[in-house]
């Protein structure tokens, strides 16, 4: 397969992905740019590997997380501070609203891992490969950002 | 809520974002080595790039993306009178263009020639910097580089094609444009100055959108303050 067949095949899922990741059109873009001067460069060695696609999956997960370190940008979002506990026919659209907002504000490891978990479906020890930490680290990744997606979004139902 | 609730929430979230999701030409457009300071497709503000990288389509539409390296480059070259090389492509320059001077190096990047029915009236060479193809322009008081951005060499008629110039002397550009037939080709956006990008070349860095209408070797005079230089271009049908 030559770097041009894997590009026309799958580079439309690779922004997609590179999407979810950043949570933003335009540093998905430039992070897939990256990666792909990158694959091109190495496209003869990583033509030969079993899953290419993991592989460069792994430098868009290594090249998001390095991003802000590189280039210092930052977007800043702004809080959102919601106590409406009130149930009506807009509530779920709007829990959605809180819920991409506040994954959107997630620290960027604990973001990767929901992503790579809940959007991409790897499993923990695949997780774990593809942002280099350990099995466990994914798992208290995982739970920090639930917890703060559970708590700071209005997912709880008011008990009262 | 429970735990697969909140989850099966995320999942519904992530998944909805793919609707936004950049396509293959965002990403093929501006890694054609162009990533402007004050102006992007969408209006954004970019870092100049530090990198340089061209993209190309294959037949039928299939997609190709080759990324070259920044090499850097000499700006002297640009004096010399050239010609696109052969880069692979089973559309190369006019065999009868004789470059003056050694071309530019040229990487792996397969371009069909800009030049189209120009010939060698359209100095095309693939710059080095972006790997991109170049119509050079030498004029009475500036010099005149175009950096054209099209997936399609030559250029078709009637679509529209985004040029970065780079261009010595001072004063805003003027652009005008001249070709077969009666009807006018028209200039959809720019000039417009960027704060520069990775395109290693003289000048100050301009960027246009034209729409040529009909097929055939269309002529474009860049006019500044200080001088005027004529741009040759290769429209197809």
């Amino acid at each position: 397969m030559t770097f041009e067949e894997w590009a026309e095949g799958s580079l439309v899922a690779l922004l997609r992905f590179a999407r979810v990741l950043c949570s933003d059109r335009g540093l998905a873009e430039d992070v897939v740019q990256e990666v792909l001067i990158k694959v091109h460069r190495q496209w003869p060695r990583i033509a030969k590997l079993d899953q290419p696609e993991t592989y460069i999956r792994k430098m868009v997960v290594n090249e998001y997380l390095s991003w802000r370190r590189k280039w210092s940008r930052m977007h800043p979002v702004a809080d959102v501070i919601a106590d409406d506990h009130v149930a009506d026919h807009s509530r779920t659209y709007a829990d959605r609203d809180y819920l991409a907002t506040a994954i959107a504000a997630l620290p960027r490891q604990q973001r990767a891992v929901i992503v790579l978990r809940y959007y991409a479906a790897y499993s923990d020890p695949e997780i774990a490969d593809l942002i280099g930490c350990g099995t466990s680290a994914v798992r208290a990744y995982a739970a920090r950002a639930l917890v703060t997606l559970r708590a700071a979004h209005h997912l709880e139902v008011p008990t009262s | 809520m429970t735990d697969t609730d909140l989850e099966n929430h995320i999942r519904a979230v992530l998944r909805a974002q793919e609707a936004d999701s950049p396509t293959p030409d965002d990403v093929m457009h501006r890694a054609r080595g162009i990533r402007t300071g004050n102006r992007s497709e969408r209006g954004r503000a970019r870092k100049p790039a530090i990198i340089a990288a061209s993209v190309a389509t294959v037949a039928a539409a299939a997609l190709a993306v080759v990324l070259i390296p920044n090499l850097g480059r000499s700006h002297s070259s640009a004096a010399t009178t050239r010609v696109a090389p052969s880069v692979g492509s089973t559309t190369s320059a006019p065999s009868s263009a004789t470059p003056v001077s050694a071309p530019p190096s040229v990487a792996a990047s397969a371009f069909p020639a800009v030049a189209g029915s120009c010939g060698a009236k359209s100095n095309a060479v693939t710059d080095p910097s972006t790997g991109g193809p170049v119509v050079v322009a030498h004029g009475d008081g500036i010099d005149a580089q175009g950096l054209v951005m099209s997936t399609a060499l030559p250029v078709p008629a009637g679509t529209e094609v985004k040029i970065v110039w780079r261009i010595t002397g001072s004063g805003t550009p003027k652009f005008s444009m001249s070709g077969p037939g009666s009807a006018a080709a028209r200039l959809t956006f720019g000039p417009s100055q960027t704060e520069g990008s990775n395109w290693s070349a003289p000048g100050d860095e301009w960027v246009t959108s034209f729409v040529f209408p009909t097929a055939g070797c269309w002529s474009i005079q860049v006019t500044r303050t200080t001088g005027t230089a004529t741009a040759w271009l290769g429209i197809a049908s």
